[in-house]
């Protein structure tokens, strides 16, 4: 038994070494400057899809949009704790506070196995050893292959001289660029949204962004949740559980809600989402208002 | 918990630890501990599943006690059929029961009297077929004579349950397997050192080669009408080897891990594509099952020893039921009875007994004859996976149509050579290790441990990298 214990634990430490050595290599040499933002921009946007479209930080010129589509609060602190660390001139942090990122359904964007390779890959230099074990107590499964498919993502790279080697290629976030109209027929899209909302709250969601807050106010910079421009046909019962929430909550923090800011139909990309030409719009209202009227809008 | 799952990466050391370390100097504690983790180990689907096998377990336990207790024959037969009937009624109720409520309810309608019928929305308890098996083997033998039933519940449950071959098998017999729960168990580092090594070669068959023929053969046998005849045959050759890495994998899988806890399991394949006729196939595939309904079925009903016909009725019994065994589907049915008119030709020709040495076991090739007969058993068997694989009989009866057409020599559309590399590098070692138990068995002092590391780390890092989307095992759906 001892001898085959020893061989065994030889075998794995060895493997583990050579694989710990591989990984040295092969990571992404992440560094500060990397995530170091002009002097200009002062206030950092971040959240899921809705922030993602709705912020075009080229028009609205303080900001830098970091937002990733269905993005859970855990990465977006993990996002925002390496920017407020770098830049200590950003004074103010929007996050996106929508139906979609409080609702029970954003718990899958913790569990769900595409989702978590993803943004596990995307985020990996960012992760601590307590987020892995979240992550791990969750969905040991997921982690474990999201954990290998990054390493073997590293690897390819350093064979193919593509390393990671910038903000950009790292891939957790920016402003994205919809080019697409509103369909003539919303009413699947608003039976999806229907369906997959839930009248209960995601804790892990809640449990994060109180994380958020936390950070924000150590770092002395303002937390400001955001609920972006949604089509009028977007169900007022969605809005309405969220602000429920949010007075619940998280009413010491202020909120910045332009679910009901007016836009014609030609800026929707869908229900959700306003595509460029909306960006454009509302970019260019916050560049003139942010900081004045942006609080109070409605 | 699947073998290829982190959740059994961390609950195998665990367990192996606390059995040699916290309860080796007891062996009523180290079988209770190995019962636990059993259950542990099954519960982890559903605790409900777990309550179902040790009901049913039961039953047999208390039957064998009645039967070795009582003189009278008629008795002993009655607490026999007891147990048959409560042990086949459980499996029936749950695997069967919609599968016969809708055949009659077809069959009604068909003859102009549609009934009202009900289908249960009923869940199939993870690995029951097997486990029953298992069990009914323990008061059969009791009944018979050959196996004194135990009085210690622990070992039985231990015998039932142990977690390795539970869920997909070898199914074992009580013969075997119980005894070595009644002796304590001396680690051997020889064995666990191939054991580990069967288990690294059962994961890579299971993640490496299964896994990624799957995504190709499912994409094929699900778009079946959308492919031509060679890119369906492309679809039959890779389900092939999907369902043989899939479930030699895992019984290398068990076999190893049983190997780890000083318990030595039954063989459950010995290398079936190498077969030159579907008698010598069947002696190497699902060993476990084959010998079971050789015992228990084909041996009472006369085995060889009547005449043609009886011969003939015996051999379609046996497959008839083997398919059915397999699963509630008509497929499955078609399947088994295709296979015992694969059968037909050795038995008629008493030749079911020709092939029992191991093919070219003196040479690095094998003879020309030998190689057309490989070949031809493989086309043969792979003919008849389409109707294992297949959703319906309908389903199976248009993708074989559409197989035989001119376009089954034109290029396939889907030829995916990384999977077919995958199943030559099985092949080749299989080949070499025909006369050993396992892709990964040999003498370990004729190679220098530099190279056998060396050999080994390379099998992890291929199983790491090239692992396809993580499949559950095909069988634990029997």
């Amino acid at each position: 038994m001892d001898k085959y214990l020893r061989s065994l634990s030889i075998f794995s430490a060895l493997f583990i070494i050579v694989n710990s050595l591989v990984y040295w290599l092969v990571r992404p040499d992440v560094n500060d400057s990397w995530f170091q933002l002009k002097n200009e921009k002062d206030i950092l946007i971040v959240g899921d899809s809705y922030t993602e479209c709705a912020i075009n930080d080229t028009l609205f010129m303080r900001a830098t949009n970091m937002s990733q589509p269905a993005e859970a609060y855990l990465y977006t602190y993990l996002k925002l704790k390496k920017f407020l660390q770098v830049n200590p001139h950003v004074d103010s942090v929007v996050v996106g506070f929508s139906a979609l990122n409080l609702n029970t359904f954003a718990e899958d964007w913790y569990d769900e196995e595409s989702r978590m390779q993803r943004s596990v890959s995307r985020n990996f230099p960012l992760l601590r050893l307590n987020d892995l074990w979240l992550l791990f107590k969750r969905e040991p499964g997921f982690l474990f292959n999201s954990c290998l498919i990054t390493y073997k993502d590293y690897i390819k790279r350093y064979v193919q001289r593509r390393r990671i080697s910038n903000l950009k290629q790292m891939n957790i976030g920016k402003y994205l660029f919809l080019n697409r109209n509103l369909s003539n027929n919303t009413a699947n899209e608003l039976n999806w949204i229907l369906k997959m909302m839930e009248p209960t709250f995601s804790q892990t969601q809640i449990e994060y962004l109180r994380k958020i807050e936390n950070l924000c106010n150590e770092r002395k910079v303002s937390l400001i949740l955001f609920y972006s421009p949604v089509h009028p046909s977007y169900p007022d019962s969605l809005k309405r559980s969220v602000l429920t929430l949010y007075q619940k909550e998280f009413s010491q923090i202020p909120l910045a809600d332009f679910s009901s800011f007016v836009l014609p139909d030609s800026c929707y990309a869908d229900l959700q989402h306003l595509n460029y030409k909306g960006a454009r719009i509302f970019s260019a209202h916050l560049e003139k208002n942010f900081g004045k009227a942006t609080l109070h809008e409605n | 918990m699947l073998f290829n799952s982190i959740e059994f990466a961390i609950f195998l050391p665990l367990v192996f630890i606390a059995y040699w370390f916290v309860f080796k100097n007891s062996l009523k504690l180290q079988n209770g501990f190995i019962t636990a983790a059993s259950f542990l180990f099954y519960g982890w689907w559903d605790w409900r599943f777990l309550l179902l096998m040790i009901a049913s377990a039961s039953i047999d336990f208390i039957a064998a006690l009645f039967i070795e207790k009582t003189e009278d024959r008629r008795k002993k037969k009655l607490f026999l059929t007891l147990s048959i009937v409560s042990n086949l009624g459980i499996l029936g109720f749950f695997k069967y029961f919609n599968f016969f409520v809708d055949n009659f309810s077809t069959a009604f309608r068909f003859f102009g009297s549609p009934i009202d019928t009900t289908s249960l929305s009923i869940v199939l308890p993870i690995g029951i077929s097997f486990y029953t098996f298992q069990a009914l083997s323990y008061t059969i033998d009791v009944y018979k004579g050959i196996l004194k039933p135990t009085r210690d519940p622990v070992a039985y449950f231990a015998f039932i349950s142990f977690f390795p071959q539970l869920v997909a098998g070898p199914i074992e017999r009580a013969l075997h397997l119980l005894p070595q729960f009644y002796k304590p168990r001396v680690f051997d580092y020889a064995k666990a050192v191939d054991g580990s090594r069967q288990i690294i070669w059962g994961l890579f068959k299971k993640v490496v080669v299964a896994d990624n023929c799957a995504a190709y053969a499912n994409r094929i046998f699900d778009n079946y009408t959308d492919y031509s005849g060679s890119t369906l045959l492309v679809g039959a050759v890779l389900f092939a080897f999907q369902i043989y890495g899939d479930f030699s994998g895992y019984s290398d899988i068990a076999i190893g891990t049983g190997r780890l806890f000083g318990i030595d399991l039954n063989r459950n394949f010995a290398f079936p594509y190498f077969s030159r006729d579907i008698a010598e196939f069947w002696r190497r595939w699902h060993i476990s099952l084959t010998t079971w309904f050789k015992d228990y079925v084909y041996i009472p009903l006369g085995g060889s020893r009547g005449s043609t016909w009886q011969n003939v009725r015996n051999v379609f019994v046996v497959f008839l039921l083997s398919g059915f065994w397999h699963g509630a589907n008509w497929t499955f049915i078609v399947w088994g009875l295709l296979n015992a008119f694969y059968f037909l030709p050795s038995l008629l020709r008493q030749s079911n007994r020709k092939n029992l040495n191991i093919v070219a076991s003196n040479r690095w090739l094998p003879s020309l004859q030998d190689f057309f007969s490989i070949v031809l058993t493989f086309f043969l068997t792979t003919v008849a996976w389409i109707f294992f694989r297949s959703e319906s009989l309908t389903g199976s009866f248009e993708y074989l149509q559409r197989l035989f057409t001119p376009s089954l020599f034109s290029w396939p559309t889907l030829f995916p050579k990384g999977e077919f590399l995958w199943i030559g590098i099985l092949i080749g070692v299989e080949w070499i290790q025909r006369n050993q138990q396992h892709g990964l068995a040999f003498e370990a002092v004729k190679w220098p441990r530099v190279v056998r590391w060396s050999l080994y780390y390379t099998l992890i890092a291929i199983i790491f990298w090239f692992a396809g989307r993580q499949q559950e095992f095909i069988y634990f759906q029997f």
